[in-house]
This record gives C-alpha cells, sequence and structure tokens, in this order.
C-alpha cells in the first residue's frame, strides 16, 4: 500500500499544534509561576540595588528553569493515556524521528514564547540590554537542550505511578552542562571576554542531546508500551 | 506448505507471562484466514493479551507466531489495525481531527470527504465537530469503528478487534457486522473477541482459551 509521509508530518504537526493550542492554561501557568517569582524575589533580597544587580541574571534563568519542569516530564503523558503513543508506534515513520518532532513542537510552542517574556522581565531587574541579547538567543539554544532532556525523563518515568517525584531528579543533573555553559556565556559578556567559545560548548550539548535523546526515548517508550 | 504459510497466522508454542502471572503456557492456535476468528474466554483468561501479542505491543516469552509468513515486524505494523476496548482518540481534539490525524500518520489520505463518509456510515455525522471529551461511550466506540471503515482498511490483512460490540446499539453492531463481511470476502482476516452467544456472521471458527 502507498504511504505518503508527507501526510504522516502534516498531521503529527497538526495534532501537536491543535493540542497545544487547547492546553493554553499549562502556557498561562507557567507565566504566572514566573511572574510570581521575579516579584517576589527582589522583596526577598532587599531594597538595595548592588545586591540585586548581582543576582538579577540568575533570578531570571531560576524563574525560566522552575517554571518549565512541571511541564518537561509531561510531554509524552496525556499521549500514553489516551493511546495516542501506541498509534505513534504503529506509524511507518521511525519513532524516533516523531519524537524529534515532537520536541521541536514543544520548543517552538513553549519555550520560544516564554524567550519573548525574557526581556520584560529583566527590564523589571534592571538587567542590561545586552546580557538581554545574550540571554534571549543562551535560552532559545538551551531551551531546545531541556525539552531533549524533558523528552527522556518524561518517557522514562511513563511506567511508573509517581513520575512526578522522579522526573526532576533526573532533569537537574543532567540539565547541568546547560547551566554552566549558558551561564559561563553571561560572565564572559559581564566582564569584557569573547562569549563564543562558551556558546559553542552550549550548542555542542544540545546536539549530543539530539542525536541520543531520541534513541532512549524511542526505546524507553517501546519498553512501556510492550511491558 | 510455504503457499499455506504465506496466507495463514498461526501461534506455536506460545507462553507469556505479564508481571509474576503466567497467562499462556504452550498455546497453540491455527487461525482461519481469511475468515473471522472469535476468542471467547472468561475474564482475565488473556483474549486481550493474546491479541496485543499478536499486534507485538507484548512479548511472548517462548514460541513462535507467524503472522502472514513471517512478515517482518514493520510491514506487520502497517498491515492490520488493533482496535482496544478504551477509546484511543485524543479528548482535546474533535472526533473528525482524531480520525483525520490517525489517517495521517498512517500514511493515508485524509480529506474531510472521506471522513465524513465514513462517520455518516455509523450515524455519527452530527457529533464530528464535539469534543471527545464530550462524547458518550457509544459515539466513542463508533468514532473508534469508523477507522475500519475507510478504503484503506479494507486492503489490509488483518483486523484486531478487542470487544468491538461493547457500548454498541443494534445499528452500530449491524453496521459493523456489514463491514466485517465486506472485509472477509475482501480476503481478509478477522481476530475478535467477545462474550456473545449468537453470532451471525458465516465463515467463523471460534477460539476458547
Amino acid at each position: 500500500m502507498k504511504i505518503n509521509f508527507k501526510n504522516i508530518l502534516i498531521a503529527l504537526i497538526e495534532k501537536e499544534f491543535k493540542s497545544y493550542l487547547r492546553s493554553i492554561n499549562n502556557f498561562m501557568n507557567m507565566i504566572v509561576f514566573m511572574i510570581a517569582i521575579i516579584i517576589l524575589f527582589p522583596l526577598t533580597v532587599g531594597p538595595s540595588e548592588e545586591k540585586l544587580t548581582l543576582v538579577s541574571n540568575a533570578i531570571v534563568w531560576i524563574a525560566l528553569i522552575v517554571s518549565i519542569i512541571p511541564t518537561l516530564d509531561k510531554i509524552y503523558i496525556s499521549d500514553f493515556k489516551n493511546g495516542w503513543l501506541e498509534q505513534y508506534y504503529y506509524s511507518p515513520l521511525l519513532l524516533e524521528i516523531i519524537i524529534l518532532i515532537k520536541c521541536f513542537v514543544f520548543w517552538f510552542f513553549l519555550i520560544i514564547p516564554l524567550t519573548i517574556f525574557i526581556p520584560i522581565f529583566s527590564i523589571l531587574l534592571n538587567i542590561p540590554f545586552l546580557i538581554i541579547f545574550w540571554n534571549i538567543i543562551i535560552f532559545a539554544i538551551g531551551g531546545l537542550g531541556f525539552c531533549l532532556i524533558g523528552s527522556i525523563c518524561s518517557s522514562l518515568t511513563l511506567g511508573t505511578k509517581s513520575n512526578n517525584l522522579i522526573s526532576p531528579l533526573l532533569i537537574l543533573p543532567l540539565a547541568i552542562p546547560i547551566f554552566i555553559f549558558g551561564n559561563g556565556v553571561v560572565e564572559a559578556v559581564k566582564s569584557n571576554y569573547d562569549p563564543l567559545p562558551n556558546l559553542y560548548l552550549l550548542i555542542t550539548v544540545c546536539l549530543i542531546l539530539l542525536i541520543i535523546s531520541p534513541l532512549i526515548s524511542a526505546y524507553s517508550i517501546k519498553i512501556a508500551l510492550t511491558k | 506448505m510455504t503457499s499455506r504459510l504465506k496466507d495463514n497466522m498461526i501461534l506455536k508454542n506460545i507462553s507469556l507471562t505479564r508481571g509474576l502471572k503466567t497467562i499462556f503456557s504452550s498455546l497453540d492456535i491455527e487461525f482461519l484466514c481469511p475468515g473471522l476468528n472469535i476468542i471467547k474466554g472468561e475474564n482475565g483468561s488473556g483474549k486481550t493479551s493474546l491479541l496485543m501479542m499478536i499486534s507485538t505491543l507484548l512479548q511472548e516469552d517462548r514460541g513462535t507466531i507467524i503472522r502472514f509468513g513471517k512478515l517482518k515486524k514493520n510491514d506487520w505494523l502497517n498491515e492490520h489495525i488493533l482496535i482496544k476496548q478504551n477509546s484511543s482518540l485524543s479528548d482535546e481534539l474533535t472526533i473528525e481531527e482524531n480520525l483525520k490525524i490517525w489517517c495521517g500518520l498512517k500514511g493515508w489520505d485524509f480529506n474531510t470527504d472521506k471522513i465524513e463518509k465514513s462517520l455518516k456510515n455509523f450515524g455519527i455525522l452530527k457529533y464530528k465537530n464535539f469534543l471527545v471529551s464530550e462524547c458518550s461511550s457509544g459515539i466513542k466506540k463508533k468514532a473508534e469503528l469508523s477507522k475500519l471503515n475507510f478504503d484503506e482498511s479494507f486492503k489490509l490483512k488483518c483486523w484486531l478487534l478487542d470487544e468491538p460490540l461493547n457500548h454498541l446499539d443494534e445499528n452500530g453492531k449491524l453496521f459493523l457486522k456489514k463491514i466485517m463481511d465486506k472485509f472477509i470476502n475482501m480476503n481478509g482476516t478477522i481476530l475478535q473477541t467477545s462474550h456473545e452467544k449468537k453470532i451471525n456472521h458465516k465463515n467463523f471458527k471460534i477460539i476458547k482459551l
């Protein structure tokens, strides 16, 4: 029978697009959470501008990461519950490619809109424009890395009942390289060094994840489906 | 012998365990191909597990399954449909979108006319724009079974149906029988689990677990 691979891609992207559009409250939750952290932090640090300048970049990063982590481990759970992961398994397209597309769609619909909010929050915390610019780039690239790590953790915990507890524990150690190199870029910019070496290392981490994440995710999804 | 194997589905000396429970041990079945195979058994006797194992969603511990002359796994995945007892439709999407995307994922054409025709045959065309979460279990079941009513579905080798008659009304049952007969006439094989006593089909084999 003739199989049209273009149809598979269109169907997959359409499904993800509609699912995200109809669960927009997830995205709003993330934003509200971020706003809460960014408003509360300066209140607890105190009115000293010096102290705030020291930690302001860290606040934006922590707010972004903490608001993303609860959604990262839910990439596959709804598809697993209502049987769509099985349909992906039966699809003639390789499961690895489907996973890669899902990660890109997740990145496009959750991470990219979040990066739009970075300048707004950064202005609130009095962060210089140059650093805001680099933060957006780092977060857009590192965000893809987070999605790919989320894909691994989400698929590994599919069969477990209490995946809410395990996922953050799995995500954080894997995300450390992204934190280190991302922060390295900002530190280099702050002290007038070349930020590119750290950026290249960040891109390398994401590229490595791009290769290993779909393989591990597909393998663990197959285990979860066939156990 | 080779040509016989090519059209047949045979289980040889199959053992299956799930967790600590042994579901089958040394199970030998030769299915009627083409034809309707009705799998009967008490609750918990492993009917659904058998279908899932044939569909490769469960891995047998021992034995061999000959699926139409040892089809490669990927070819087999493209040559059959498994309709499970629980609905596998996404709650966030409408019935029409669910079927459209399902067809797309199979690599088939998905135009609105085709899906509307299939829904109309099952008498649920008016629910096409309803979100699945708003539909009753009967409508969900009919939407699920509409997957069998596409032209491409009749060209497949095998349908695996897990309790397809659950939640269906009389009209739904009649239409399902009609498409099942059409599929068998087109050299298709159906493996169906059922608790129904009365069977209206002509060419069938009952398999007791």
